[in-house]
């Protein structure tokens, strides 16, 4: 019904005019004065940055969703989380913060809606939010745990693909420091399209509790083992069976790690000083695009 | 000498009171800012400078010829935001009720040209009734004059946008084609064409807030949230 929830209009809403006005300065101190300069940094000193609670925020079963919010703010400097569209298509959440002084754009699944599916609007919204920071210097942090894109007629009638793509699109083509963490899903187009190694990223940290595969282990048993299943004589204990057989062997970020596709496997707890070493060794990055008149992003 | 710095007193102070005391008082009334008022809210201590104060339109049509008020309807300039250089124009509803005329349009270009050679963040504090009618399509040169700035700034300077009350009709294309809006409940409301024009074309009947204001999403989240999490 507003521009805050539906149609995504309004990336801030305030209570009234000071609170407007008080937000907008918030939002500048994140910002550089144009795309020539970098945002302010706040001096920080290295310590030894540590963050046990981390781990604690992962449901032993990977069904069970958590506050990907929690997570962010485990990692950032404290209190330093700005959102943009918090009630806008909130299975993805964006905004600014500051990890280490230094002004980062984040992008993250949020399990708590739709197990942090991509659809429509959750794209659009993480795709102008990607180019806003590309345009002004701002480096970006992905949170990843998504279980694939939204099935429905309603998603591929509104065009899910074209508007996938334009995040897709909007990350290949970021030339900011870039770094990823898969704390948990990472299925299917989904992992290709949220800033994987693959489309550019300049770092990828996975969680031990990443999954990394073509999709999850139910499904992809039903597939693979089809025939071992229908020959069964107990076809859903085979099913239980095989699933297990798959989670064990896909269900975890080590492939993907042997391949080089994730950098480095990490102890929550270290999370933060990862990120902050890491984007410090991405602060001079200087990554030109082909020359071109402008590229043709799916609108 | 004296008198001609009276006469500059004089016209500083009428560009100073916007629409007159009375409108001010309304505008309070509704609990908004002046634009004044929110200019220097918005900024540093003692940082704002204006830029074309004395600035009148030029229209004779519908009598608008004996109703010239100085700064017309938009208060332009520069200052600083915990020190950092920022451009802004605050609409100011107590003069016209904020409405677009060629001269407004053309102080809100001279402080985005600024903002654009400058390299500094252009902020919009929109509070406007929308295209000032006597002046037909000058007022809309004016708007797409705005547009243009607007997308040829894009990606090299911060564009924010505050709709701290009406913006409808073509005036909600700026805000759309900058970085970020931000919208004041209860106050505030965008749509390209009003509840009026809806009904008459597609026979809805839908309130200005429903249309398009932004209700408080932390009452509204449960019913309205696209996602119907929590």
């Amino acid at each position: 019904m507003t521009h805050a929830t539906k149609s995504g209009v309004t990336h801030l809403t305030a209570a009234n005019d000071i609170d407007c006005l008080e937000k907008v300065k918030t939002l500048l101190s994140y910002l550089p004065q144009n795309c020539e300069e970098q945002a302010p940094k706040i001096d920080f000193t290295l310590g030894d940055e540590l963050r046990e609670d981390l781990a604690a925020l992962m449901p032993e079963n990977p069904q069970q969703p958590y506050d990907m919010r929690e997570v962010v703010s485990g990692i950032v400097d404290d209190d330093s989380f700005f959102e943009i569209h918090e009630h806008y298509a909130d299975n993805i959440i964006v905004g600014f913060a500051r990890l280490g002084g230094r002004s980062i754009g984040i992008v993250g699944n949020q399990p708590l809606s739709l197990a942090g599916v991509l659809d429509v609007e959750s794209s659009r919204k993480a795709a102008r939010f990607v180019r806003f920071c590309d345009c002004f210097n701002i480096p970006l942090l992905v949170l990843e745990d998504v279980p694939g894109f939204l099935p429905g007629t309603d998603q591929e009638w509104n065009g899910i693909i074209v508007n996938g793509a334009k995040l897709l699109y909007a990350f290949s083509e970021a030339t900011v420091p870039r770094i990823t963490l898969i704390t948990r899903k990472a299925y299917g187009g989904a992992y290709d399209v949220m800033n994987s190694k693959h489309i550019g990223a300049d770092l990828n940290y996975a969680w031990p509790t990443a999954e990394i595969a073509v999709m999850g282990a139910k499904g992809a048993s039903e597939i693979i083992f089809r025939r071992e299943i229908m020959a069964a004589e107990d076809k859903q204990a085979m099913l239980a069976a095989k699933e297990e057989e798959y989670k064990e062997k896909f269900a975890n970020p080590y492939l993907a790690a042997e391949r080089g596709f994730v950098d480095e496997v990490i102890n929550p707890r270290d999370t933060r000083r990862k990120l902050i070493k890491g984007f410090a060794m991405l602060e001079n990055k200087a990554k030109k695009l082909p020359k071109k008149k402008h590229g043709n992003i799916p609108l | 000498m004296q008198k001609k710095l009276q006469l500059l007193e004089d016209k500083l102070a009428k560009a100073q009171l916007g629409g007159g005391e009375k409108r001010i008082a309304t505008q309070h009334g509704k609990g908004k800012l002046t634009a004044r008022e929110r200019v220097h809210f918005f900024l540093d201590p003692g940082s704002f400078e204006e830029i074309g104060a004395l600035v009148m339109h030029r229209s004779s049509d519908f009598g608008m010829e004996k109703q010239r008020i100085p700064g017309d309807g938009v208060v332009t300039g520069y200052g600083t935001v915990n020190g950092r250089l920022v451009y802004v124009y605050a609409q100011d509803f107590t003069v016209f009720g904020g409405s677009l005329s060629e001269t407004h349009a053309e102080k809100i270009c001279k402080i985005m040209d600024l903002g654009m050679e400058n390299g500094a963040p252009v902020i919009g504090l929109n509070d406007s009734g929308g295209a000032r009618i006597q002046e037909g399509v000058k007022s809309l040169g004016g708007y797409a004059d705005i547009f243009y700035r607007n997308v040829m700034a894009s990606g090299v300077i911060p564009q924010i946008s505050a709709i701290m009350g009406p913006c409808a009709g073509g005036a909600v294309y700026s805000p759309a084609m900058t970085d970020f809006s931000i919208m004041v409940e209860q106050s505030s409301y965008m749509f390209v064409t009003g509840p009026n024009v809806v009904k008459t074309v597609t026979n809805e009947e839908v309130t200005a807030e429903e249309l398009g204001g932004c209700d408080d999403p932390r009452h509204q989240i449960r019913s309205y949230s696209p996602h119907g999490s929590q």
